[in-house]
């Protein structure tokens, strides 16, 4: 019997179910499909609906691979796809990017470009599961300033939106704060900024419209090592705890990790002691306290120097990471489970010691420049 | 509860008598009853006898829908059990009777069970069950494969 085509209706029921990923890959199917990526109202219901994923990627040279781990094989680790960011003013040859940031589905990265570092040099937000980006440029564009990327409601079209927050640092004095929005395309300075704290760590992970970083403060010395965390709706800074307070000989490691974009975890090796611990939260917005749970401790051999990327699952008790080799441009990951057994696998010089979990999703970068292009597409789709 | 019974018609003439509460899980039959409520035998002329059986099978087991959670998970199970018995062309053609009878558990269970079932289809596969038309140009398809050449596999975060 021959099918009926399915209503319009019908099939994007279907398909709002259909996890990111693979809606990427079936849009080569017809126009009408590929074009669903420009439709917000689909994006939304696709949020709702679609079957959370959550991939691990490492960066290299070019953009990411995702992998996949399993402790039971040979080899734990599996290199499963690759994900290459297409500039479209210079060659791949000709830039290097930096990832800054990532939320949402949404990845900052920073592009330089070897040949111009200073008009070749921008920010790049970039949905790989849409390929939609947007390249942003800062007048003042220099390795003293470090990005972070948040989500906030706009109030006026009632939509989730981004911003992008600079820090600028100028020796001791206090850092300068600017807001990029991506739906006016434009910087401005933010002013009367309370930070509660002299040093800011530069690695920072971004969760449900806030970013958080390690922080210190010298006039409060006794505070030791805290949170601070930026909420890209009010644009405040708040002062977070720990899961304990710091111990009096301070911490070797320390690193920040957001699981599968619903909590935060922190890896932490108090000095002079061989265990290291990853702490969970609760789900964050859930409620207003934040708590922390501890789901690992672990004798990491070779112990860790500096600089560690981690990613943990919570249920498995396996904690992932990697860790900057210094001059040495090779790349290691470790796979730790609860057994303590550390279990190394080399991935060479292409591979940048960066693990992130990543969550696929349909978001929207919001272009204003094309927001009436999209709406003739619209139009056209749904006639 | 009453105990009423409605005769259900299918378009190719097949009857089935069930309760009215049951029936009146198909919101069409629900609104057929409140504007007029003398009727006892329903025509539904969108939907085959066999079809329309497996519609009626999902309604009976959901008749009453107990809140709590053991209730819940037993309905669950059923549902996973029943949409197992379907292969992907039956699967379409109950989408289409769930609409047309506004059966709202039955739409959201089925198309999440289509969904499950094409993620990992490929483009032509999905044309030919769903007959769609490829409107590409032979250059035009490969340019979009090749900017959506990301055919990852879902890492489920560590996988021990």
């Amino acid at each position: 019997m021959m099918m009926p085509e399915l209503p319009k209706d019908l099939l994007e029921e279907i398909l709002c179910r259909v996890p990111a990923t693979s809606l990427k890959r079936l849009r080569s199917t017809c126009k009408r499909w590929n074009l669903l990526k420009n439709d917000k109202r689909f994006t939304r219901k696709h949020f709702h609906k679609a079957p959370r994923q959550s991939l691990i990627l490492m960066w290299n040279e070019f953009g990411f691979s995702s992998m996949n781990i399993n402790l039971h094989r040979v080899s734990p680790i599996e290199v499963t796809g690759e994900l290459n960011l297409i500039d479209p003013h210079y060659s791949l040859d000709q830039f290097r990017n930096s990832l800054l940031c990532h939320t949402s589905g949404l990845l900052l990265l920073l592009c330089v470009c070897d040949n111009n570092e200073v008009e070749g040099t921008r920010l790049v937000v970039w949905n790989p599961c849409t390929g939609l980006t947007k390249w942003i440029q800062h007048r003042k564009l220099c390795y003293i300033c470090t990005y972070a990327l948040g989500s906030y409601q706009d109030n006026k079209s009632g939509n989730k939106s981004y911003k992008i927050l600079s820090r600028r640092f100028y020796g001791h004095q206090d850092p300068e704060f600017e807001i990029y929005e991506i739906n006016s395309n434009s910087w401005r300075r933010i002013l009367d900024v309370n930070v509660d704290c002299t040093d800011m760590y530069i690695r920072n992970v971004s969760l449900k419209g806030k970013t958080y970083w390690f922080a210190t403060n010298e006039k409060e010395k006794q505070l030791g090592l805290f949170l601070i965390s930026f909420d890209y709706t009010t644009e405040r800074f708040e002062r977070l705890c720990l899961p304990y307070p710091h111990p009096y000989h301070g911490y070797q490691n320390e690193s920040l990790s957001v699981v599968r974009e619903e909590k935060l975890s922190v890896l932490l090796q108090r000095t002079f002691t061989s265990k290291t611990e990853i702490w969970v939260t609760n789900k964050i917005g859930e409620t207003k306290v934040l708590s922390w749970i501890k789901v690992l401790a672990v004798d990491l051999t070779p112990e860790p120097k500096f600089d560690i990327k981690f990613l943990v699952d919570e249920e498995k008790k396996v904690l992932v990471y990697t860790q900057n080799n210094g001059y040495k441009s090779q790349s290691i990951v470790y796979i730790v489970g609860k057994d303590n057994k550390v279990r190394e696998v080399d991935f060479g010089d292409e591979f940048k010691p960066f693990l992130l979990n990543y969550v696929p999703s349909l978001t929207q970068i919001q272009q204003m420049e094309n927001s009436i292009q999209s709406l003739f597409r619209d139009i056209h789709l749904f006639q | 509860m009453s105990s009423n019974k409605i005769v259900l018609t299918s378009s190719d003439g097949e009857s089935f008598e069930v309760e009215e509460v049951v029936a009146r899980k198909l919101q069409i039959v629900g609104h057929m009853l409140e504007d007029d409520c003398v009727i006892n035998e329903i025509p539904l002329q969108n939907v085959t006898g066999d079809i329309l059986s497996m519609v009626i099978e999902y309604c009976k087991t959901h008749v009453d829908e107990e809140e709590s959670e053991e209730a819940q998970t037993k309905l669950k199970t059923w549902d996973e059990e029943f949409m197992k018995k379907f292969d992907i062309k039956t699967l379409l053609q109950i989408i289409l009777a769930a609409n047309y009878l506004n059966v709202k558990g039955l739409l959201d269970l089925v198309s999440q069970t289509i969904a499950d079932t094409i993620k990992d289809y490929t483009p032509e596969q999905i044309r030919e069950v769903f007959g769609v038309e490829n409107d590409y140009t032979e250059e035009e398809e490969a340019e979009v494969r090749k900017e959506n050449a990301w055919a990852f596999d879902e890492a489920d975060t560590p996988k021990p």
